[in-house]
């Protein structure tokens, strides 16, 4: 009896091991395609000729938004970052402009690439898009990016 | 031996086939549906700039004298004042945010969603007090207005 059932076992282990070989050959190649689409993205908008924004804005409460003090690791991996909140592209403008309690603190030009990791750090967040304040010596701030 | 062994390739190339196969698919579709989205999602805000003459500004009128690091960090603002689309129209009298005066056109520019809000935090009006500052550059005055699509 045994000997008859080992061949067909063997069948079965061979056939679920060439499905779950397939499946995984296709998760991995669906998942590389995403990462290859998001490259060839990239690529195509660095040639494109446009140029992206990096605007910082400051507000003056904090609302109901999830705050994140910024440390001296994220102005060391995001040079615009340092440059626009504490460097030369400071260059706040007043209170008093379109809405009381926010301000622009300043803007910088950005490469996508650059742009791309900005926003996927510090860019709107969770199933409601909110934006994440940025808290750097007791002030608040939202980052944005715009892409042309 | 033999037949195994060619079972085996068979087996390897079936699977090569599959994940290069989808690989494709998922690139292309990716791609295609992003410029889709792209090209569905409509028209631009515009930034249209307005030059106003006559005995100006007033006392106490708010004034943001321009400077390059403005123009530097708002490159809209900078190609319809002094850039690529400056293209001046005739003067005319018309409702300005001041009132009637002699204005025209000087540029436009499109710009994103948040760059409208970038310019109208920078450059006002304000929306609590609705006074709109006087934007001068190089001894003119300007305002700007940004239309929705």
């Amino acid at each position: 009896m045994e000997k008859d059932k080992n061949p067909k076992s063997r069948n079965r282990l061979k056939t679920a091991g060439i499905v779950l070989a397939c499946g995984l050959a296709g998760v991995i190649a669906v998942v590389l395609g995403f990462v290859l689409a998001d490259a060839l993205i990239l690529y195509a908008y660095e040639n494109s000729g446009g140029q992206p924004m990096f605007y910082v804005m400051e507000r003056t409460e904090p609302g109901e938004s999830m705050i994140v003090p910024l440390t001296e690791k994220d102005f060391e991996r995001h040079p615009a970052l340092a440059a626009v909140i504490r460097g030369e592209e400071r260059n706040p403008s007043a209170w008093e402009w379109g809405y009381r309690d926010q301000r622009v603190v300043g803007g910088t030009k950005v490469s996508y690439a650059e742009s791309k990791a900005l926003h996927d750090a510090y860019g709107p967040q969770g199933e409601r898009g909110l934006y994440p304040l940025m808290e750097y010596e007791g002030a608040y701030y939202v980052i944005l990016t715009t892409w042309p | 031996m033999k037949s195994k062994h060619d079972r085996r390739l068979v087996i390897v190339g079936v699977l090569a086939f599959i994940g290069v196969i989808l690989l494709v698919a998922t690139v292309v579709l990716t791609c295609t549906a992003f410029f889709t989205w792209l090209e569905a999602s409509g028209g631009s805000p515009r930034l249209d700039v307005w030059e106003i003459r006559g005995e100006l500004p007033p006392e106490n009128a708010s004034i943001i004298h321009l400077t390059e690091k403005d123009f530097e960090q708002h490159p809209a603002l900078d190609s319809a004042i002094r850039g690529d689309n400056r293209g001046p129209g005739a003067w005319y009298s018309g409702d300005t945010p001041y009132g009637v005066l002699d204005e025209r056109t000087i540029g436009s520019a499109p710009v994103t969603y948040l760059e409208r809000e970038v310019l109208i935090e920078s450059f006002g009006p304000d929306v609590e007090a609705r006074n709109q500052p006087y934007i001068e550059y190089e001894g003119a005055y300007y305002y700007f207005l940004i239309l929705i699509p």
